[in-house]
């Protein structure tokens, strides 16, 4: 890894394929952690051969991305996406590596940064996402951006012993423009907006 | 730091009388990510403060704006 891309200040996205080995092992400690599991459609514990199956797919599967964001030198967040060439459109998630960073406006980094990437660059035509319902915030939050939700699943997952909603939102470009600048108006809290690294897909 | 109380409730839509300086974060639905970063924008310029980006996760709490107002 280049260490100049993690200058002070500055807010980079870096594929986990082109990170050192440390970060590959870092991505299933920190995606073991209870609080990310908690949040998990799958909550298993991954093993370290299900972690290596895991790079080998990515690997092989250039739609499929995932990056560690880092503010400065230091990893922050996870975020992937699925580009759906045929129709189209990207499902993305992320989270954040340590629990302290939660509703600290880093998650509002990796989702404006997303959607620039999605919109702009890949020039998708729909952007969407599913959270799990009772994680109330992230379902606001993703209104916020100007998602709608386009419906629930309901008792689609089950997590331990019981079924858990899904919340469905998905976002055009065309909604994403009338409120990014909004989102771009507090975002300088965080970090200044030219000092936010693009994301640079694989496709 | 009653404008700093009066702050907090504008922009979480929560009663002053509840608010105090160890409301926190992750015990406050309206708390949220967004929210955060509305807070601490609001807050910097009202107060004339800044706080460094890299100190902004480190806002757990209420109180923890008054170590900018006193510095």
């Amino acid at each position: 890894m280049d260490n100049d891309k993690l200058e002070e200040g500055y807010v980079n996205f870096i594929n986990i394929l082109e990170l050192d080995d440390i970060y590959v092992k870092k991505l299933r400690d920190w995606r073991n952690q209870d609080f990310v599991r908690q949040r998990m459609f799958n909550q298993d514990i991954i093993t370290e051969e299900d972690h290596a199956k895991f790079i080998e797919h990515l690997k092989n599967n250039r739609e499929k991305n995932f990056y560690i964001c880092f503010l400065g030198s230091k990893p922050f967040g996870v975020l992937s996406y699925d580009f759906d060439r045929k129709n189209n459109n990207l499902e993305f998630g992320y989270y954040l590596v340590e629990q302290e960073f939660i509703n600290s406006g880093l998650g509002i980094v990796m989702e404006y940064s997303l959607l620039n990437h999605a919109f702009y660059d890949l020039k998708v035509n729909k952007v969407f996402c599913r959270t799990m319902s009772s994680n109330e915030k992230v379902v606001s939050l993703h209104t916020s951006f100007g998602f709608e939700t386009e419906g629930i699943l309901k008792q689609h997952v089950k997590i331990n012993d019981s079924y858990e909603d899904i919340t469905f939102q998905a976002i055009t470009e065309s909604i994403w423009a009338q409120t990014r600048p909004k989102i771009e108006k507090y975002l300088r809290v965080i970090a200044d907006i030219d000092k936010i690294g693009t994301i640079t897909g694989r496709c | 730091m009653e404008k700093l109380i009066e702050l907090v409730s504008e922009i979480l839509n929560v009663d002053k009388e509840s608010i105090n300086l160890e409301t926190s974060r992750d015990k406050t639905s309206a708390w949220d990510s967004l929210n955060h970063i509305r807070l601490v924008a609001e807050v910097e310029e009202q107060l004339n403060i800044k706080i460094p980006f890299e100190k902004v996760p480190d806002i757990k709490k209420v109180g923890d704006f008054l170590d900018y107002v006193k510095e």
